[in-house]
């Protein structure tokens, strides 16, 4: 988001050459791309490994309705609403299949440690720090998961993607106030969630 | 504005969102409110939080697994015509058409017969290296038949291959084309893609009996009949061979690849490498420690992409054999933008003869 500006001008000449079938085209959009969609599967299903299928899943099914794509958006918006609903559906899907298995809540987030412990912690934290940074994540990562998936998805895109309102709106086709409100809602939810954090702090 | 007004909008506030007059108030407001404050400072302390998590970084592969999956899909639209091609020539020579599913039956039946043999001797014979008795022809593909005595239950009479009865006509492309996924996937897909194949499981095969999705844990055991059998015993020759693998590239490159469990309770684990090298054992290392303590078969699928990832890939025969020696049963998936290499403890293929013909 930092420079969409330039990225949506590239973005619109890959699509054309897209269109007219250039996979080079379309590989340079996959690569543009794949850190955000990639982030927002894994952030509103909480599994590394859900969210990079889901993230495939996203692509190939944008480069098969790529006409589908009117420009009115940007593409880096229709993008993202295809991942957030195939998240949505692969969220459906595990649910309904944890009520067969019974499985336990914290399961699928266990996968996640690796990716997310990789490049937490500043060298010059203690031993400590660290133990309590990791712990701080794993409450953060639970409460967002506890959050309806419609508000898990305002705090994943504004929160976590930093998009703005306007573009929240766009993505998941809502009129402005009424992100703003879900936002709010999330938000003070997690703060309770959280709450604890808070206290032992201050 | 009161405290309840204010404190719906302060979410909108920390974030600029709001008119400015509005703003303005609110700021005026909490001046004079030290909950409000509070209320504001906690909430800033979540969206830090939240904001302090980590973003993951996408695998080298996740690129290459789309290209690979749309790369396939415009392949797939070109396929029509070809069925065209062998339609007309059906046509022209009907005798052929007829003559097929005879053929196909007894074809199956002899396959069944011979896999039923064939299995039953090599549960008791465990993991006999199948590669010296192989044809001249040094094709690094195995095909189903060879794999059969790795599955861990083996005794338990399984007959994936035969299961399904011939399917000589032009739409068993599109089918054959999905089967492999299906080892790998979950139940759901299995369920949902094959809803004749049970039926000609237990007309074709009544020796199929005793264990649910059999096929699923025979490694390249196409579901596919005598389509798929013949594009297996084809595996040796060139053109066919490549036709079989790129399909399992195709699936595989899909939703299959993942650390999961199938029927027979193997675990298979897909091991991502942009380069087939000293990471890659290491990784096939760790992963057979990681999963050691749970005492069951291994399958790992390696994927990479140009056959130039392929250069300095080292796992040798006697590194194979000590794997499957600690493990039930030992398989490496090769993957590479040109096919797919199968490694287990009955075939181990060189370096250089991966580099040779892929």
């Amino acid at each position: 988001m930092k420079d969409a500006k330039a990225v949506n001008d590239d973005d619109i000449n890959d699509v054309q050459l897209c269109r007219k079938g250039d996979l080079a085209a379309f590989e340079r959009l996959v690569l543009r791309h794949q850190k955000r969609i990639l982030n927002i599967a894994f952030r509103m299903i909480g599994s590394y490994e859900d969210g990079l299928e889901v993230t495939q899943d996203s692509f190939v099914s944008a480069y098969r309705n790529i006409n589908g794509f009117d420009g009115r958006s940007k593409f880096s918006t229709w993008i993202c609403a295809i991942v957030m609903n195939a998240a949505r559906n692969r969220i459906e899907q595990n649910r309904s299949r944890n009520r067969h298995e019974g499985a336990s809540y914290d399961d699928p987030i266990e996968g996640n440690d690796g990716p997310i412990a990789r490049d937490c912690a500043s060298p010059e934290s203690s031993a400590l720090e660290k133990l309590e940074q990791k712990e701080r994540r794993a409450l953060v990562r639970r409460c967002i998961k506890q959050l309806e998936d419609d508000y898990r998805a305002v705090v994943v895109l504004r929160d976590i993607q930093g998009f703005s309102y306007g573009e929240i709106g766009s993505v998941l086709k809502l009129a402005e106030g009424t992100v703003k409100s879900r936002l709010s809602r999330a938000r003070d939810s997690l703060r309770s969630c959280l709450r604890k954090l808070f206290g032992g702090k201050r | 504005m009161n405290c309840r007004e204010v404190r719906q909008e302060l979410s909108a506030y920390i974030d600029g969102a709001i008119p400015e007059a509005m703003s303005a108030e609110i700021s005026e407001h909490l001046k004079g409110c030290s909950e409000c404050r509070a209320a504001l400072e906690e909430l800033r302390l979540t969206v830090s939080e939240i904001k302090s998590l980590d973003a993951v970084e996408p695998p080298d592969l996740l690129v290459v697994r789309v290209m690979a999956r749309v790369t396939e899909e415009q392949r797939q639209r070109q396929k029509p015509e070809q069925r065209q091609h062998k339609g007309l020539f059906q046509r022209l020579f009907p005798q052929v058409r007829f003559a097929i599913p005879l053929t196909a039956v007894a074809t199956v039946l002899v396959a069944a017969v011979t896999l039923y043999l064939f299995r039953d001797i090599h549960t008791q014979v465990k993991l006999v290296p199948q590669l010296p008795t192989r044809p001249a022809e040094e094709r690094p593909v195995v095909p189903p038949q060879p794999l059969a005595p790795l599955q861990p239950k083996g005794k338990e009479v399984q007959m994936p291959e035969p299961a399904r009865p011939a399917e000589p006509l032009p739409g068993a492309e599109r089918q054959f084309a999905e089967s492999p996924a299906q080892q790998f996937t979950e139940e759901k897909r299995e369920a949902a893609t094959r809803p004749e194949s049970a039926d000609n499981a237990s007309a074709n095969a009544p020796i199929s009996v005793g264990r649910p999705q059999e096929g699923r844990g025979a490694l390249p055991a196409p579901a596919g009949g005598l389509h798929s059998l013949r594009k297996a015993s084809a595996g040796y020759d060139g053109g066919a061979a490549k036709e079989r693998l790129d399909f399992y590239y195709s699936d595989g490159s899909g939703k299959s690849y993942r650390s999961t469990e199938t029927a027979e309770n193997e675990r298979i684990v897909l091991i991502e490498t942009p380069a087939l090298n000293e990471t890659l054992f290491e990784r096939q290392k760790a992963v057979i420690d990681s999963v050691a303590a749970e005492a069951r078969p291994i399958r790992m699928v390696v994927a990479c992409r140009k056959k130039e990832y392929l250069e300095g890939f080292h796992t040798s025969k006697e590194t194979a054999a000590q794997l499957s020696s600690d493990r039930a049963g030992f398989r490496v998936r090769l993957i590479t933008g040109k096919g797919i290499v199968l490694i287990d403890s009955t075939n181990v293929l060189s370096r250089d003869k991966i580099l040779a013909n892929y």
